[in-house]
């Protein structure tokens, strides 16, 4: 699994994308008691059934990976969550969307670093599609709001290493300025 | 420090742009695509994409697109990057890190020699094709 809580939410904003979503909203709030991630997304969504296996580590959805027999994504998400005080929540309606919510103690010792979180936006920004990401980051008293639409229009093509440096540089600097507080 | 704004990075790019504008920045004939599965993320795939885009940024390359795809079924050879260049074999190479992904943009991009020593594999359409 993953090393950073910047890379489990690299893979849950993916999943969002890998459904079809036109669009989604990501939230990233430290109060510095929780770490609290929100992901919405107007996906595809899961059926009751579906939604119930989401969570067994010996499911995934048929077709996604050629011959893979476990998903084992969400069940290590929500073990790590737990652990650590927080919880992972899923709610999903077939052909609405998804709702992934999830949140781990800020100071408990099994609590993942932070990690890269301008280089994750930036790699989920730079995603094929047409696809919008709405990206919220609260911390410390301050907070940004960015969108991809908003980002690529400044920065250009997010295809582009010319407008991926630019809106790297974007970026790092919003973040920068989270931790200055 | 006040933060950059979206109109700073507008002017930012005007400047770039203008600074471009006597290189010929039409024709994007290169691509640079980077396995963002979960074993890629894993093994340090963004840092890998993050030194890339730094890299042909920093060279003022404009005919290269930087790219993501999932799991290229390489997961023991993670990070993975796939280099697609006319005229030249398309190549993935294997346990790519920042240091190797800046070496990439160098020797295979740039100077348009395969990088030794990473490079991991290629499913070869073109050889399976002459078959």
């Amino acid at each position: 699994m993953h090393a950073t809580i910047a890379d489990v939410i690299c893979d849950t904003v993916q999943n969002s994308i890998e459904a079809g979503a036109g669009n989604i909203g990501l939230t990233l709030v430290e109060d510095g008691k929780m770490i609290r991630v929100e992901i919405t997304d107007d996906g595809k969504g899961m059926d009751p059934e579906t939604l119930k296996r989401a969570w067994d580590p010996f499911y995934t959805e048929p077709g996604k990976h050629a011959k893979r027999r476990v998903g084992l994504g969400l069940p290590l998400l929500r073990q790590i969550a737990e652990a650590t005080g927080g919880e992972a929540v899923l709610e999903s309606e077939k052909g609405k969307g998804t709702r992934l919510a999830y949140s781990f103690a800020a100071d408990n010792v099994d609590t993942p670093p932070m990690g890269d979180i301008a280089g994750t936006i930036l790699t989920l920004f730079n995603y094929d599609g047409t696809f919008e990401l709405a990206f919220r980051h609260e911390a410390h008293g301050r907070s940004y709001e960015i969108t991809r639409s908003e980002l690529a229009d400044a920065a250009g093509s997010l295809q582009d290493a010319a407008g991926l440096s630019l809106a790297s540089a974007f970026l790092k600097d919003q973040e920068a300025d989270l931790k200055s507080a | 420090m006040a933060k950059l704004t979206l109109e700073a990075l507008r002017k930012m790019r005007n400047e770039t742009q203008q600074a471009m504008s006597m290189r010929d920045s039409s024709k994007k004939d290169v691509q640079v695509i980077v396995g963002m599965g979960t074993c890629g993320i894993a093994a340090g795939a963004k840092d890998a994409f993050g030194a890339i885009v730094d890299a042909i940024a920093s060279k003022g390359l404009t005919n290269v697109l930087v790219r993501q795809t999932g799991c290229m079924g390489l997961c023991h050879s993670e990070p993975t990057v796939e280099v697609v260049a006319p005229d030249m074999p398309a190549v993935i190479y294997g346990n790519v890190n920042a240091d190797v992904a800046r070496e990439i943009v160098e020797t295979h991009v740039i100077g348009r020699k395969l990088l030794d020593g990473h490079i991991c594999d290629r499913p070869s359409v073109d050889i399976i094709a002459n078959k």
